[in-house]
């Protein structure tokens, strides 16, 4: 051991300065109380701004339910949209099972998911049945893409963040030496 | 024959775990001193400290169901610290790890500094400590601070322990260094 070792072996506790102020504690008790809300902030932020867009494209959305009238199907989506749309759904529901099987022991995520998937439903429900003066264009199929896409990547968004967390906690439970 | 009971807080950690936010905060007043300056010496940067203190605890707080009593609360603790910590750091993409050509420097340079006529505080160590690239104050950090083996610093930041042993004797001979130049400048000085 040399000389620099030993003197900080000997004034170890002089190493120690800093002092942690008061409302340190106050903010670790409210991210307590708010338990995992406040992990889902980060999620609860992109889905706000992905109903902004998708109601920004609600628009384009809508003209494709409402008014395509080329190869309807029952529910009024003409075949190749109708394909489009079953391809996505199935897609997000696969995702939508996938989170919730791996956060089953969370069940904050599943409602707060739940909860805000629902307002984008809602509004791209309120805008279907508001605009019925528009026709079908290639546009108007991007933009039901990039509906779908938003909410398939808002999912795996927060898969991603679900694994990335899951990932790093068995670290914890190996710590101890 | 006496059993010896591995933490001796085990009746405030059990009532920690159940959620009693009385028993937490007596584990962070025993706690949070300690901790938080490990933080600022992996941070080097005290509000990045208080950050990664407050996320340690909360992480610490609603994990406690894994924390089996098979080391301190402390050094459980510390784990979580230093790892919230690196994760920092290596979001921020600071390199912990500096490559071969750093380490084939080390081979023709020597690594020992004469230490004998140094005259340490733990200021001077403190301060020199805080010039050091990011790499070198976390090895330096651990395992002189922190009480870490290489072995175990290897594991922390996933790298090998020869690299961990050339950081660490780099690190102290610019520590050696820098306050050798400080008593220089002190003495020109005057």
């Amino acid at each position: 051991m040399d000389q620099l070792e030993k003197y900080i072996q000997n004034n170890r506790d002089a190493f120690d300065e800093h002092l942690p102020l008061n409302d340190l504690w106050l903010n670790i008790e409210t991210g307590l109380q708010s338990g995992n809300k406040i992990r889902l902030k980060y999620l609860i932020t992109k889905i706000a701004a992905a109903i902004i867009i998708i109601i920004g494209s609600g628009v384009a959305f809508n003209m494709i339910f409402v008014n395509d009238n080329l190869h309807n199907q029952p529910n009024g989506l003409s075949t190749e949209v109708y394909e489009v749309a079953v391809f996505y759904e199935s897609q997000i529901n696969q995702k939508r099972d996938e989170l919730f099987t791996l956060t089953s022991n969370i069940p904050e995520i599943k409602k707060e998911t739940d909860i805000e998937l629902a307002l984008l439903d809602s509004a791209l429900n309120d805008l279907k049945l508001d605009l019925k003066d528009n026709v079908a264009n290639e546009e108007v199929i991007e933009a039901m893409i990039q509906n779908y896409r938003l909410k398939l990547q808002i999912l795996e968004d927060i898969l991603n963040y679900v694994k990335h967390d899951n990932d790093n906690s068995p670290k914890i439970e190996t710590h101890e030496l | 024959m006496t059993v010896i009971q591995t933490d001796i807080h085990k009746p405030i950690i059990e009532k920690a775990l159940q959620g009693n936010r009385k028993a937490q905060h007596q584990l962070y007043n025993m706690y949070s001193k300690a901790m938080l300056n490990i933080c600022f010496r992996m941070m080097n940067n005290l509000p990045e400290a208080e950050d990664m203190l407050q996320e340690s605890f909360i992480e610490a707080f609603r994990r406690l169901d894994s924390f089996r009593f098979e080391s301190t609360f402390g050094a459980w603790l510390k784990r979580i610290c230093i790892n919230k910590c690196i994760n920092e750091l290596k979001r921020k993409k600071v390199v912990l790890e500096y490559n071969d050509q750093w380490q084939q420097i080390e081979r023709v340079e020597p690594v020992t500094t004469n230490t004998e006529d140094i005259d340490f505080s733990v200021e001077k160590i403190k301060h020199a400590m805080a010039l050091l690239p990011d790499g070198y104050r976390v090895v330096f950090s651990l395992y002189l601070l922190e009480g870490y083996d290489h072995e175990e610093i290897a594991g922390i930041l996933n790298i090998s322990e020869s690299t961990s042993k050339t950081q660490l004797m780099r690190a102290k001979k610019k520590v050696a260094e820098i306050i050798k130049a400080g008593q220089i400048d002190f003495i020109s000085n005057n």
